[in-house]
């Protein structure tokens, strides 16, 4: 078995292997909805392979990374994006 | 890899751009070493990954392979731009082999968006290279064998697959007895991967499409049924599934921005690829630097893919022995050379076959309604593309100026397409031109683009 | 070969040409006018620009005929009764001096702005960073601020002069490539592919290709071609509100209601396509940086380009050429947010075949050989 550890979305916990996905990781634990865009729609996961940029999340303050190429790393902060993408605003 | 070894055997300095961390591509998806578990393929499919992702690893260091690598941007001049980190450099090489591959083709539905869509390829990636199952009950659709395989590796790996809804029925290749006879090691996977949907006793349902997908915030039903030839569905087939995961997938679209954006002429074939650069036996296309190798070059699978590599590979070798002459060079013949041409003539004749189970009537675009997303991301729906297509804006580049799809994130890998197909359908336009390609095929920051290297010139 | 016969022919779907055009129709003339173009619906320079106005400019010209132009964007819906309206957005300009020198432009400028009631103001560096907090300090100086200049959906407004002009009559065809142009018993012939049109009166509105159509008739005009390219990012949160003019860097910055940021750097180059160049983006990222350090983390999604017109003394060339009848409209880079009033002074002048506007008197093409340049402080080649 490989080893697990957890991780943050949105404030709760998520398991993931070791070399895991951030998006796989979220599929295991049942959470599909990875962001919200400009009109209000719910989205996720898609193409799977870093090409429709649908999963793109905050990840530990970086904002437009793809989930599903990101390897989750354990305390990683994911954060739901909600419309526009904040491009490291300041 | 194929090309990458072959070039390296001629005495070239090969230069590997690969968007993934690892070698691979889609076909070969390697997981991340750490995870544990199985890839749920059938065995000889496994051996051949192994086989070639051991050959490239005989070779690659003593090439500049360069994994986290997107190229953005090819020019006439035969640049090619390259995201590195957090810049980018300018390599200037005497020969340029896309095998750049496909990616899924989207067929818009009302509910496509909602989060539990999922291409079927996609879903196996997460299953592959993730060791991950992508939900707990799914649906599979669409059309070939991507299906297939992927329902029967979801079954293997312990999801429910509720239904698995083909437009066609596999038999339909029986039709071509003589191309299947070279396919025969393929067919015999086929049939390993049939048998583990019956054994799971997965509903199959021959004819039916997606015409659904319901959920509020995300897919918790689909509706499947026939549609006739005007792809309004008939009444009375429509089946809802409860389920989490929709899987489809309708064949693909080759990924040859980079080849339009350099200015290679582009060719039309709505099964095969889509757009497709012109390309000769060798792989070249109509620029003298610039060849194309595989599904890039039009569909055929990955053992096209493979044997091609090594065709196209000795190919761009001779082009940067000969300086890139106007007329093809003669490439010299080698052993490697000798069989590779036997094996894609071989495994061609079989991909023909496997080609016609990813035709798709032009009809499925009529599943959207006025209010189904196009775009996803810029939200253009089907009303608005209809609009511009009212107004006389008939030419894909006119349709994207005015109501912007293809204007986003993707650089309209999802959608465009399907502009072209929906102006065919509701205004007789010919799909055939392609919007005018520009940089850049992906997204770039300035920061990035700002800290650029180049290459000394020669 | 078939032959069409017209009153007036309009060539050029652009701005200049689509404009002129419906304000001939407010005439109430009678005249037939027929528009051509070679191209589809803007696919031209009129489809490719910022699509920005202001009134901030140091010669009186050019403030009034883009005075005249922002009250026109500002009831277009009205003017051209398009309910869909032109997604006019107002937040300003902030023209901005990075050294002395263009400061003291801009200061004179204003003075002459505020002789035509423009309500522009002037700002200090602090004030500009406070309006816009992504801008760079690096010798940033200051700049001066005017709240009613802005910018609109190119596509928006075309369509609706173009649908406003269809409606009273204007024949409008695309795709309609003009040849040459002969003249004959005092009537012009265009020369299409397998067709002519006859026209009592002619208007050249092909903008930096209008000398290829004059050349065959002896007329020269000093009008050459300046290719650019622009760059638009992933739709962002709002982090520019006015659009920004950099007189020292020549850039433009226009982020879009949906949040897409749109700069159009301009450089010497030469040539009339539109192609995109290899070593564009390696040029303008550091600029772009420099200018404004908030926009370095924004991805950078598509370029294209665009073709401008160059003039002399760049200042658009209007009016009638020494063969009578013949008019020509070059934008000098500026079509878009001079049209309304470039369009009712070309109308005026075409139909009536006079005009008395004092504007226009400035902007003919025959002042070259008077020796007659005119030198507008504020320029960004934008």
């Amino acid at each position: 078995m490989s080893t697990t550890f957890e991780f943050s979305f949105e404030g709760k916990p998520i398991a993931a292997r070791e070399g895991q996905s951030v998006a796989a990781a979220l599929l295991e634990a049942g959470e599909r909805c990875l962001r919200i865009d400009e009109a209000g729609n719910a989205k996720g996961a898609v193409c799977g392979i870093g090409v429709c940029w649908e999963c793109r999340c905050g990840i530990d303050g970086v904002p437009d990374t793809r989930a599903c190429i990101t390897v989750a790393r354990p305390g990683m902060i994911v954060r739901r994006q909600h419309g526009l993408s904040p491009c490291a605003d300041t | 890899m194929a090309a990458a070894i072959e070039a390296t055997a001629r005495g070239c300095e090969v230069t590997v751009l690969d968007e993934s961390a690892r070698p691979g591509g889609q076909i070969y998806r390697q997981a991340d070493p750490r995870l544990q578990g199985t890839e749920f393929a059938e065995p000889t499919e496994l051996a051949r990954k192994k086989r070639l992702l051991g050959r490239f690893d005989e070779i690659v260091h003593a090439i500049d392979y360069r994994a986290n690598a997107i190229a953005y941007a090819a020019f006439g001049n035969g640049e090619i731009h390259v995201q590195v980190g957090d810049g980018t450099e300018v390599l200037r090489p005497d020969a340029v082999v896309l095998a750049t591959g496909v990616r899924e083709r989207a067929i818009p539905f009302p509910g496509w968006t909602l989060p539990g869509v999922m291409f079927a390829g996609g879903a196996q990636a997460i299953l592959k290279a993730q060791r991950t199952c992508p939900g707990r009950i799914a649906v599979v659709a669409g059309c070939g064998p991507l299906p297939i395989v992927v329902a029967s590796q979801l079954t293997r790996a312990g999801t429910k697959v509720a239904a698995l809804a083909s437009l066609r029925s596999p038999l339909s290749i029986l039709g071509s007895p003589g191309g299947l006879w070279h396919g025969r090691d393929i067919i015999r996977e086929g049939v390993g991967y049939g048998r583990s949907l019956l054994q799971a006793g997965v509903a199959r349902l021959t004819g039916y499409v997606p015409v659904r997908a319901l959920g509020t915030g995300h897919l918790e039903a689909v509706q499947l049924a026939r549609i006739d030839e005007h792809g309004q569905v008939v009444p009375g087939t429509v089946r809802e599934i409860a389920c989490d995961l929709l899987a489809v997938n309708y064949g693909f679209i080759a990924n040859s921005e980079l080849a339009a954006m350099a200015g290679a002429r582009i060719r039309h074939d709505p099964d095969g690829g889509f757009w497709l650069p012109e390309t000769d036996e060798n792989g070249r296309t109509s620029l003298p630097w610039l060849f194309a190798a595989g599904d890039t070059a039009g569909l055929r699978g990955a053992l096209v893919a493979e044997s091609e590599g090594t065709i196209v590979g000795a190919a761009a070798a001779t082009a940067v022995d000969t300086a890139v002459a106007t007329a093809a060079p003669t490439v010299a013949a080698s052993d490697a050379l000798t069989e590779a041409i036997a094996v894609r003539s071989r495994y061609s004749r079989f991909a023909r076959v496997v080609r016609q189970t990813l035709s798709v009537p032009v009809a499925l675009w009529r599943t959207a309604t006025d209010d189904t997303v196009i775009c996803r991301c810029e939200n253009v729906l089907l009303s608005e593309v209809r609009a511009a297509l009212e107004s006389g804006h008939h030419s894909l580049n006119a349709i994207k100026r005015n109501e912007r799809p293809g204007m986003g994130w993707c650089g309209g890998r999802m959608c465009l397409h399907s502009v072209a197909v929906l102006a065919e359908l509701h205004a007789g336009v010919a799909p055939g031109k392609m919007m005018t390609p520009r940089p850049m095929a992906r997204p770039v920051t300035f920061a990035a683009l700002a800290r650029q290297k180049r290459a000394a010139a020669e | 070969m078939s032959a069409v016969t017209t009153d007036v022919l309009v060539i050029g779907a652009g701005f200049y040409g689509l404009s002129s055009a419906w304000s001939m129709t407010r005439l109430r003339s009678g005249a037939r006018i027929m528009v051509v173009d070679h191209g589809e619906f803007a696919s031209g320079a009129s489809g490719r620009n910022g699509a920005g106005f202001r009134m901030q400019w140091g010669l009186d010209l050019n403030i009034l005929l883009c005075k005249e132009s922002t009250a026109f964007f500002e009831n277009a819906a009205e003017l051209l009764d398009y309910p869909r309206g032109i997604e006019l957005k107002q937040d300003g300009y902030l023209v901005l001096a990075h050294s002395q020198k263009a400061l003291d432009k801009l200061n004179a400028s204003i003075a002459i702005q505020h002789r035509y009631q423009v309500p522009s103001e002037l700002l200090d560096a602090d004030a500009c960073v406070e309006m816009v907090p992504s801008l760079g300090r690096n010798r940033l100086v200051g700049g001066t601020y005017c709240a009613r200049d802005g910018s609109a959906s190119p596509f928006r407004l075309l369509d609706a002069l173009l649908v406003a002009s269809r409606r009273e009559g204007v024949d409008v065809r695309y795709g309609t490539r003009v040849e040459r142009i002969d003249q004959r018993d005092g009537v012009f012939i265009a020369t299409i592919r397998d067709a002519t049109i006859e026209a009592e009166r002619v208007l050249l509105c092909t903008d930096w290709a209008v000398p290829q159509l004059l050349e065959p008739l002896g007329v020269e005009l000093p009008v050459t071609s300046l290719p650019k390219e622009a760059i638009v990012t992933v739709p962002c949160t709002p982090r520019v509100k006015p659009i920004l003019i950099s007189l020292e860097h020549k850039i433009s910055v226009n982020q879009l209601a949906r949040g897409s940021i749109v700069f159009v750097p301009t450089r010497a180059r030469e040539g009339s396509t539109v192609e995109s160049t290899s070593d564009f983006l390696g040029w303008a990222a550091p600029k772009v940086v420099d200018l404004l350090p908030g926009v370095a983390d924004v991805p950078v999604l598509r370029t294209w380009g665009c073709v401008s017109s160059i003039t002399p003394d760049m200042q658009p060339i209007l009016g009638e050429t020494p063969i009578e009848k013949l008019y020509v409209a070059v934008s000098s880079f500026r079509g878009f947010m001079t049209c309304p009033a470039v369009g009712r002074m070309l109308a005026d002048l075409v139909v009536n075949g006079v005009s008395d506007d004092p504007v226009l008197a400035q902007l003919t093409p025959s002042r070259f050989k008077a020796g007659n340049t005119i030198i507008e402080p504020l320029l960004n080649q934008e």
